[in-house]
Parts: structure tokens; C-alpha cells; sequence
């Protein structure tokens, strides 16, 4: 394999990577479904790749904040327990579940968190806070809250479908397997939030 | 023809691979998948206008502390 194939190789994957972004906004299931069966271990470096870029981004914006290599450990110790989590709870209900599957599918299920948040930081630059209570403040606020409702939203939808996809159970026990996550992830959080790491986990 | 008949049965492949839900109640199953079908295709469509109703409801219960918890909300990158 010569350098050639290696760049050839990394920019499929790139394209692979934005155009599975894209199809995630239209056809979330459909996507999610040839995600969990991908084998491409590139498209994981190259969407923590494009998180690291924004946690040295964020560095910038904010400054003051703790340095981004800390926060991106935490972030991807976060990743690997959410996938090791699912993995191992769905163990107990199925047989024959493959790690590759709740690798691939949680880290795509990542793109509403990470367009949040970088969208959010540009915000910060465009429109830095706090908001008034002026016509146009109220209405940036009514704004800023849909849009996030909208995010939140779509990234409950992926969460789920990671979960479907990469475990193959059904509604009651995802759903059994999801409020069990959130019992642990809502202590942690705020533990987070204490300890100024992440004032909103990037989850 | 051949070509025809692979494409198919890789489709059939993919779109059984796992279980169809089953919520133990067949009027409950019929709820559940006819709610989430509008949630597998273009979500945006229904989460975009229920987000802005959403966000209009929010700001007339709880007025002022929505435009603080904005506030907060950029703060929180």
C-alpha cells in the first residue's frame, strides 16, 4: 500500500463521513442501519478528529477555560464507557453482538451534540452573552431554546437508533437500558458541572 | 436478471435485519409505528415547527427565566 492508496483511502472516508452527516438530517434510520454494519475504522478517527479540532476551537473562544486535551480525554472516556455500557447490558438480553457495531453507531450518533456545540460557540462570538430582555433578545431566546429543542430531539432519535441498531432489542428493553444510563450520566454530569469541567456535558 | 435478484435479497437483507418492534398490544404496536414512521424519514419537518411551539409555550409560562437560561445555554459550550 503506497501513499497514494493511503490518501485515497482517508479522503473516501472523509466523504464517506459527511455525506453519512447529511443523510443523517434526512433519513436518520435508514443511515443508522448501514452505520452499524460499517467496518471502516477511519471515519471514527476522522469524526474525533473533527471533535478535537472544535474542543482546541472552544479553547480559543473561551478563554480561560481548562486546556482542550483534558476535556477531549474525558470526552472519549465517555465514548468508550457509553459503548462498553450498552454492549454489555445488551449482552445480557442477545448473543453474538458485535463492540464494531455500538462503536460506529455511537460516535455518528455524536453529529447533533458536536453541531451544537460548535454552532453555539460561534454564537458566543457573533452574539456573546448574556441576553437582554430587549424585543430582539426575546426573540434570539425564543430562537436559541427551538433550535435547541430541535437538536436535542434529533439526538434523542439517533441515541435510540444507535441503541437498536447495535444491540437488535426492542422498544421496552432500550428503553429500560437508556433510563439506566441516565441514572448514572445525570450524577455524573452535575459532577462535571461542579467541578467546572463541562457546564453541559458533551454527550 | 441476476443482478435484479441479488439487489433484492441484499434490500430484504438489510430492512430484516433486525426484529419489527412488538409492544405486547397490537393497538399500541399500530400507535408506535405509525408515530415514529414521521421520526425514520425527514424528522425536521414535525421537530422544527414543534421545537418553535415548544420554545413559544416555555416563554409564556416562564417568561424572564428563559431569556437567562439562554444566557446560561451560551455560556455552555
Amino acid at each position: 500500500m503506497d501513499f497514494k492508496d493511503i490518501i485515497a483511502g482517508f479522503l473516501t472516508s472523509l466523504i464517506i463521513v459527511f455525506k453519512r452527516y447529511f443523510q443523517l438530517i434526512f433519513i436518520p434510520y435508514k443511515t443508522m442501519r448501514k452505520i452499524s454494519k460499517e467496518k471502516d475504522y477511519v471515519q471514527i478517527f476522522i469524526i474525533l478528529t473533527l471533535i478535537f479540532i472544535y474542543f482546541r476551537f472552544s479553547e480559543i473562544v473561551k478563554y480561560g477555560r481548562f486546556s482542550s486535551i483534558p476535556l477531549f480525554s474525558i470526552f472519549l472516556i465517555q465514548l468508550i464507557f457509553t459503548c462498553f455500557f450498552f454492549f454489555f447490558l445488551s449482552s445480557f438480553f442477545t448473543k453474538n453482538l458485535k463492540f464494531k457495531a455500538f462503536l460506529f453507531t455511537f460516535t455518528y450518533s455524536l453529529f447533533p451534540t458536536y453541531l451544537w456545540f460548535l454552532l453555539n460557540s460561534w454564537l458566543y462570538i457573533i452574539l456573546p452573552p448574556p441576553r437582554t430582555m430587549s424585543f430582539l433578545g426575546k426573540g434570539f431566546s425564543i430562537f436559541f431554546i427551538a433550535f435547541s429543542i430541535s437538536i436535542l430531539v434529533w439526538r434523542v432519535i439517533l441515541f435510540y437508533l444507535a441503541v437498536r441498531f447495535s444491540s437488535k432489542l426492542s422498544f421496552y428493553k432500550i428503553t429500560f437500558m437508556i433510563a439506566a444510563y441516565l441514572f448514572l450520566i445525570i450524577p455524573y454530569s452535575y459532577a462535571l458541572y461542579y467541578f467546572k469541567l463541562f457546564k453541559i456535558p458533551f454527550l | 436478471m441476476k443482478t435484479g435478484h441479488f439487489r433484492l435479497k441484499s434490500k430484504l437483507n438489510e430492512v430484516f435485519f433486525i426484529k419489527p418492534n412488538d409492544l405486547g398490544n397490537k393497538t399500541l404496536t399500530r400507535f408506535f409505528k405509525s408515530s415514529t414512521s414521521f421520526l425514520k424519514t425527514m424528522p425536521f419537518i414535525i421537530v422544527i415547527p414543534l421545537s418553535f411551539f415548544s420554545a413559544l409555550i416555555l416563554y409564556v409560562i416562564f417568561g424572564k427565566l428563559i431569556v437567562k437560561a439562554v444566557s446560561l445555554l451560551q455560556y455552555g459550550f
